[in-house]
């Protein structure tokens, strides 16, 4: 689609051309004229010539018969002029024809004709001079003048005629470029006009359409235009009041960082009092594996002795046994020192009450076995608790000792990780106090984004109104344009 | 090494008082009838022997079985030369047999036997009023007449005679 300034261009490029079309021929017209009409004046010129010859010619004739009538020599003056001018007014005509050979061919015929009349003319002078009025008479009526005369007059005639013909078909040219001209500028104006109109027109149209979807395209654009500034007005409220508490939760985060900051340094500081405490654990926990060292031999000790008691109560038991057989033996002794002594009558009586004592005593003795026994079950019970009550502590001793390996490599480790936690802790606040100079500057920014938000804002507000004016700009352009169509 | 005042130090000075006791007291006249008995345990049942009625008392005699229809005779001991049949108490009183008995009782009389059981408790000497009479069956076998009190528990006291004239009977019987 052509856009208005190239339809405008070429409007006033077909115009142009026309015009210079026009213009040209006019030129080419008025050219030819003046051309034409140079050749008219040359032919006028040439004309002129001819007849200031013959002219020259008459009037040298006469001054020639004046003086030869009154011998009076002021009446040769014109003789005297024309003897001067008319070879200048012959080569003045020489060149005005200088194009036209059939001119020069008369120039030559006329040329000698004029020189033999000029010395016939000197001749009788002379003679008048000389011989008198009457012998001057007498060569005048010879007559050889008169037919020089005549000569000049016919061949000069003919040149006339000729340049009179040629006036007349200049004059005929000069017209006919004159009617061209007339009729190329009447036609080329009226055609110009009618492709102006006939262009103005379509240009009017055309534009006039154009512009008006134009700017019924502004006016919805501006229409949108102006929901979008009511849109980016709002929207820059909101942002103002995001930014806002953007910038609140900012100071905040700030305060945070440097709280977080100052308690990385209490944390850091914490870990190295840490670290010492770490250190000095360990130191206690291997005194503490020492002494417990110390006290598995003291209790392998107590194991080995308990055990040796446990062996002396096994030889006890033995030994025990012996005498509770020992007792029993005498015990049924005894029970059968009394049926013997039974079996005696009276005189068996005093053995029996000593079988009787034996038996008693026995009694006591296995009593006291079983007592001893139970005594001894309760040393050798007291022996296997305590035997396996120390194992269980040289166990307990062991897994202690393995607990205190593992507590000092795990204070090794809380060491090591506290050093790495002072080194994090440490990292942390100089992070954050980076973090913190970056969310102070974030804080600039923020300032400086929540100012630039107002002046969006302020600036929406402004695009509101233009838009408002391109709206109403655009329905006054519209009714200009078309105003059928906002009517 | 025991001390002074230990338990078993007290428990031998105690015994070997009584011991010495027993010679220098006076012999006393018994007012009362006495009768002494020999507690045994036949199985887990608690029993009392008259002393009177048994000839000796022995422990772990070797006893050579010998084959017999009657199950209650366990087989032959020997006792100062005589080869004298053993018969278990716990089969006599109906209290079944579990494993060789080890103590065992020589009958007195002129029929020589012997009586196994599993354990003896000891000799009581106990009054005439500390004996009630008991009639009531025992094992199936009228063996066993009185019942002798003796502190917290009464067990039965064996009448040997009548226990050895069931193994006749028992005998009769096979025959």
């Amino acid at each position: 689609m052509w856009t208005f300034g190239r339809k405008i261009a070429a409007g006033f490029a077909m115009s142009f051309l026309l015009l210079l079309g026009i213009g040209v021929v006019a030129y080419r017209s008025t050219d030819a004229l003046t051309k034409t009409s140079y050749l008219v004046a040359h032919t006028h010129l040439v004309m002129e010539r001819v007849a200031g010859v013959l002219s020259q010619m008459k009037d040298a004739e006469t001054g020639q018969r004046g003086f030869v009538i009154t011998g009076d020599p002021t009446y040769l003056e014109p003789y005297l002029s024309a003897e001067g001018s008319v070879p200048a007014l012959v080569r003045d005509l020489r060149e005005l024809t200088a194009d036209n050979p059939n001119q020069q061919k008369r120039l030559d015929e006329a040329e000698p004709l004029i020189a033999e009349r000029l010395a016939v003319l000197k001749r009788i002078i002379d003679v008048r001079r000389s011989a008198g009025l009457d012998q001057a008479a007498t060569t005048m009526q010879l007559g050889e003048g008169k037919r020089l005369m005549d000569g000049i007059r016919r061949v000069f005639d003919r040149m006339d005629n000729e340049e009179r013909q040629l006036l007349k078909l200049r004059g005929d040219e000069v017209e006919a470029a004159a009617s061209g001209a007339r009729s190329t500028i009447v036609f080329g104006t009226l055609l110009c006009l009618l492709f102006v109109s006939v262009t103005g027109v379509l240009l009017t149209r055309s534009l006039t359409a154009q512009i008006a979807a134009a700017v019924r395209h502004v006016q919805s654009s501006s229409t949108e235009l102006q929901s979008a500034a009511n849109q980016q007005a709002s929207g820059a409220r909101e942002s103002s009041t995001s930014m806002n508490e953007i910038t609140t939760t900012i100071s905040e985060l700030l305060a945070t960082s440097r709280q977080i900051a100052e308690s990385a340094q209490r944390v850091a500081t914490v870990a190295e009092a840490t670290v010492g405490a770490a250190r000095s654990g360990a130191g206690t926990v291997e005194k503490a594996t020492d002494s417990i060292a110390s006290i598995r031999k003291q209790v392998d000790l107590v194991v080995s002795h308990m055990l040796e008691l446990g062996k002396k109560s096994q030889q006890i038991g033995a030994v025990l046994d012996i005498v509770s057989e020992l007792a029993e033996q005498t015990n049924i002794l005894a029970i059968n020192a009394t049926i013997e002594a039974a079996g005696a009558g009276d005189s068996g009586k005093r053995f029996a009450v000593v079988a009787d004592e034996i038996r008693k005593l026995a009694d006591r003795v296995a009593g006291s076995t079983t007592e001893i026994r139970g005594l001894i079950e309760d040393v050798r019970g007291a022996v296997n608790t305590t035997v396996m009550a120390t194992e269980t502590g040289s166990k307990t001793v062991d897994a202690g000792n393995r607990q205190f390996g593992e507590v000092a490599t795990s204070f090794r480790q809380i060491a090591d990780l506290v050093s790495t936690t002072t080194e994090a802790a440490r990292e942390i606040e100089l992070s954050t106090k980076q973090q913190t100079t970056a969310v102070e500057q974030v804080n600039l920014a923020i300032a400086s984004t929540a100012q630039a938000t107002k002046e969006t804002e302020a600036s929406s507000n402004q695009t509101l109104q233009t838009a408002s004016q391109l709206a109403t700009l655009s329905r006054d352009l519209l009714r200009l344009v078309q105003p059928q169509a906002s009517a | 090494m025991i001390g002074v005042d230990s338990p078993t130090a007290t428990r031998a000075e105690s015994l070997r008082r009584s011991f010495d006791r027993s010679f220098a007291a006076a012999e006393q006249v018994e007012t009362a009838r006495l009768e002494d008995l020999l507690t045994i345990r036949v199985g887990d049942h608690p029993y009392a022997i008259r002393l009177v009625e048994i000839a000796g008392l022995f422990t772990a005699r070797r006893i050579t079985p010998l084959p017999s229809p009657v199950p209650e005779l366990l087989g032959l001991a020997g006792f100062r030369g005589v080869a004298i049949p053993v018969y278990d108490l716990r089969a006599l009183l109906g209290h079944g047999r579990d494993g060789a008995p080890r103590w065992l009782v020589l009958m007195a009389g002129e029929t020589r036997l012997g009586l196994a059981f599993d354990r003896l408790d000891g000799h009581l000497r106990l009054p005439d009023q500390a004996i009630a009479k008991d009639d009531r069956a025992n094992g199936g076998r009228d063996v066993a007449h009185r019942v002798a009190g003796t502190g917290d528990a009464a067990r039965p006291i064996l009448h040997l005679p009548s226990l050895l004239d069931a193994i006749r009977s028992l005998m009769l019987q096979v025959v």
